[in-house]
């Protein structure tokens, strides 16, 4: 995880140092090698898990402690089973795949540098998110994920569309992590530790406090896996670069959320309330995302909504507690996805010349024409989401304006008059 | 003059926290801390406005004033007696008061107060009352954060693009540290621990609404970020008391950073296309790469991001703030939360958008010299925060 890190810091530093002198071979070489080096390190890891270097390495691998203050410790661990191997490999060999494929389709595009960086603080923090034994690294991990994410999709700053999904996304990211961070915070007053093997012991909390943690981590999941009511977010940011789509909405970013639930199963397993919500929040999304996948309008939209039909189906296998399903769906579908978005610019090219076969038709049975024609609008209209979110984020910024408007009179009555 | 004098301090000033770094844990506490706060000071004499103004007093006088503004507050966290150590501050405060008269009087007769209320707690300590120690160091630190209602005299500091607001940041960690140490040890401040940590989380989401509203202007921005975190800061002094003294520290020091770096390249934006709010966006990544870098880095590190002391400090002061009040953990995160939008909104805001020419250049060697510093410091403590924390935990218990 370190590799990718210290490659994307090593070309940020240089660039700021000494501007645009760094050619492209130079950046992408250079980030390369991080990519390599981390794939190559997921490797190693699951051979190590499987014994064929030696003894088995599994379970935690401690490094000691980030800090320690009095008995609170942030724990420098890690944590080697399944999950983890699985999740690690997957991000990072469909990262190199993607960094491959974006020398050539980002060829001579003026952010290219800042591209290859962004992708390697990404890179580090997917291996942060898939190998972190603690609750405090994982968020950091999480954090870089959801930071390059947002960059990414301002990757084209010189529009104003693309910088708005950015902020938008941000905002939906930053607030479904509070749900994380409180967590992260509960979990260490609670149980002792913020180790994920800590929540071992969540059978000892009384429901309302597990049925709290759970509903906490079950937000961030949804936020970061655009799940209704947080799924506005993800058409919007298709306005990226398109190896950025595969990456993140494709393959390993929109299914981290997934993969935090899956890490806290001890805790959704044990919260009825929060397993039945994860479980209907997923089918509602399923439901919803295949309707809009089949009246979107563009290619890169419709494969988003897809995406999410399918994660949708992933969180409610989580929530029935069938993890091993849900860890070879998500694998298989992360794969599919990438394949499939970058595949969408020719997908398009060959649309345009081999003709266009309308594919979804809406099945006889589906009812009158008037309520297939309800259907499709609602489906077109995506729910009015966007609108909806708007009006209940209303009420926020008018108490924001407000505060601000007090605040200055506050201010001009605490202040002599030359500063008023 | 004071310009380069200015810019080859900042280097010593890192110099010395890493020679700090090898001496054992009670001389470390006692240099890093000084030092680390401190920074802002020399890195202010960097900044192309003016340093501070003393209307009609010769240079010399000037300089003087400025170097004893520089040494009191060292004085003040080497002092092994609390009134010694009140009094430094309470000098330093007056001096400040002075020397920023010209700029805001509001914020002079701000600093005066908190200079005055220092000396109050000097002479507490003196006469052996903690209570009038305590309440007033907690006053001077509420006026010196800008705790809601008595944040006019920062506002009024941040919003003049005044570089001496830097010093008056600078100020804050040994303030905070000073405090911990001879005004924070008594059971009436053990008592008052959850009222504080409430005041100062309900200060913290009110300034990080009002950064909400100020997505169109990055000082108004920059002003309520500082506001803000003035908030966590006095919530973390609160909790200081029950002995979350690392978090308080860190903290304090996190801001410090993390906010000098930002008043900087805020100043170096407005310096180059003036001061304005903005009802579209600017697009000035593509004139200012760097300086939207730097920009972007700061804010982030302001906010928490990983990897840098901003981290670390976040998730300390949960902790510390859980344990008193999980009604205001929970309001700090959700203040994080919504400062982090705020500044990524007016970044994009600000730099975002169909690009626009520009003749004045990207940053300049002497400003890259303090982002590399600052981005150094912000990174080493957040990847070895025990570098800091420790000591001063192990000093202060």
């Amino acid at each position: 995880m370190l590799a990718p890190l210290t490659s994307a810091l090593g070309i940020g530093v240089a660039l700021l140092a000494r501007g645009n002198w760094l050619g492209e071979d130079t950046v992408e070489r250079v980030i390369r090698v991080g990519l390599i080096a981390s794939l190559l390190a997921a490797l190693a890891a699951t051979m190590g898990a499987l014994g064929l270097l030696g003894a088995p390495v599994r379970g935690e691998i401690d490094y000691g402690s980030w800090l320690v203050v009095g008995r609170y410790e942030i724990p420098l661990v890690l944590v080697a089973d399944p999950l983890s191997i699985a999740f690690s490999v997957l991000a990072a060999a469909l990262t190199a795949l993607v960094g491959r494929f974006s020398r050539t389709y980002l060829h001579k595009e003026p952010g290219f540098a800042r591209f290859f960086v962004l992708l390697g603080l990404f890179a580090g923090g997917t291996q942060l998110v898939a190998y972190a034994g603690a609750l405090d690294l994982f968020f950091a991990g999480w954090e870089l994920i959801g930071i390059s994410s947002a960059l990414f999709i301002g990757f084209f700053h010189e529009r104003e569309m693309p910088a708005r999904s950015a902020v938008r996304a941000f905002a939906t990211y930053r607030l479904c992590d509070v749900g994380l961070l409180l967590g992260t915070v509960s979990v260490h007053e609670w149980l002792g530790s913020t180790r994920f093997s800590a929540l071992e012991g969540v059978a000892t909390l009384s429901p309302l406090a597990v049925t709290a943690l759970g509903g906490m981590f079950l937000l961030s999941a949804m936020g970061k896996s655009a799940q209704l009511p947080f799924s506005g977010w993800l058409p919007r940011a298709m306005e990226g670069p398109t190896p950025s789509s595969a990456l993140f909405y494709g393959a390993v970013s929109v299914h981290a959320g997934l993969y935090l639930l899956l890490r806290v199963e001890p805790v959704i397993a044990a919260t009825p309330v929060a397993a039945a919500l994860g479980g209907f929040v997923g089918i509602a999304t399923a439901i919803y995302a295949t309707m809009v996948a089949r009246t979107h309008p563009d290619a890169k939209g419709a494969l988003a909504h897809a995406t999410l039909a399918q994660i949708g189906l992933i969180l409610a296998e989580i929530s029935m507690g069938l993890t091993t399903l849900a860890l070879v769906h998500l694998v298989c579908h992360a794969m599919l996805r990438a394949w499939q978005f970058l595949r969408a610019p020719n997908m398009i090219h060959d649309a345009h010349t081999f003709g266009h076969h309308a594919v979804h038709r809406a099945p006889d049975g589906i009812g009158s024409v008037t309520l297939r024609d309800r259907l499709f609008a609602v489906a077109l209209h995506r729910l009015r989401l966007d609108e909806r979110l708007d009006a209940a984020v209303d009420p926020v910024l008018a108490l924001s304006r407000g505060l601000s408007t007090m605040e200055r009179r506050v201010r001009g009555v605490l202040s002599v008059r030359q500063d008023a | 003059m004071s310009t380069i004098l200015s810019t080859w301090m900042a280097p010593v000033w890192l110099f010395g926290v890493t020679l700090s770094a090898v001496w054992s844990d009670r001389h470390r506490a006692a240099v890093a801390v000084p030092l680390l706060g401190t920074l802002p000071g020399p890195l202010a004499g960097t900044l192309p406005t003016a340093v501070g103004s003393m209307p009609g007093a010769p240079m010399l006088v000037r300089r003087v004033l400025m170097g004893a503004q520089l040494l009191l507050p060292l004085l003040a966290l080497v002092a092994t007696r609390g009134h010694l150590a009140f009094a430094a501050l309470a000098t330093a405060g007056v001096i400040a008061a002075g020397m920023v008269r010209g700029t805001s009087r509001t914020a002079s007769i701000y600093l005066g107060a908190s200079g005055l209320l220092w000396g109050v707690a000097g002479l507490g300590v003196y006469v052996s009352s903690p209570a009038g120690t305590l309440a007033a160091s907690l006053l001077a630190i509420a006026l010196h954060c800008g705790l809601f209602p008595l944040h006019a005299g920062v506002a009024a500091m941040s919003e003049h693009r005044a570089s001496r607001q830097l010093q008056q940041l600078a100020v804050l960690p040994i303030a905070a540290f000073v405090h911990m140490r001879f005004a924070d040890n008594s059971p009436l401040a053990h008592d008052l621990a959850p009222a504080l940590v409430v005041i100062g989380a309900a200060s913290t989401l009110l300034f990080a609404l009002v950064a909400l509203s100020a997505r169109r202007d990055m000082r108004r921005l920059y002003s309520a970020s500082v506001l803000m975190h003035g908030g966590m800061l006095f919530a973390a002094v609160g909790a200081a008391a029950r002995g979350h003294h690392a978090a308080a520290v860190l903290v304090a020091v996190t801001m410090v950073l993390a906010l000098t770096g930002f008043s900087v390249m805020v100043t170096a934006l407005e310096s180059r296309v003036g001061y304005g709010d903005l009802t579209e966006f600017a697009g000035r990544a593509r004139a200012f790469p760097r300086l939207a870098a730097a920009l972007a880095f700061f804010g982030g590190a302001a906010v928490g991001l990983p990897g840098t002391a901003g981290f670390v400090a976040d998730d300390l002061l949960l902790h510390a703030l859980w344990e008193e009040s999980a009604w205001s953990a929970a309001t700090v995160v959700v203040a994080s939360a919504v400062l982090a939008v705020a500044t990524l909104a007016t970044f994009a805001r600000v730099f975002f958008g169909p690009p626009q020419r520009h003749l004045a250049p990207d940053l300049l060697p002497r400003e890259r010299r303090v982002v590399v510093i600052l981005m150094l410091l912000l990174l080493v403590l957040g990847f070895v925060p025990a570098l800091l924390v420790s000591p001063v935990n192990a000093l202060l218990r």
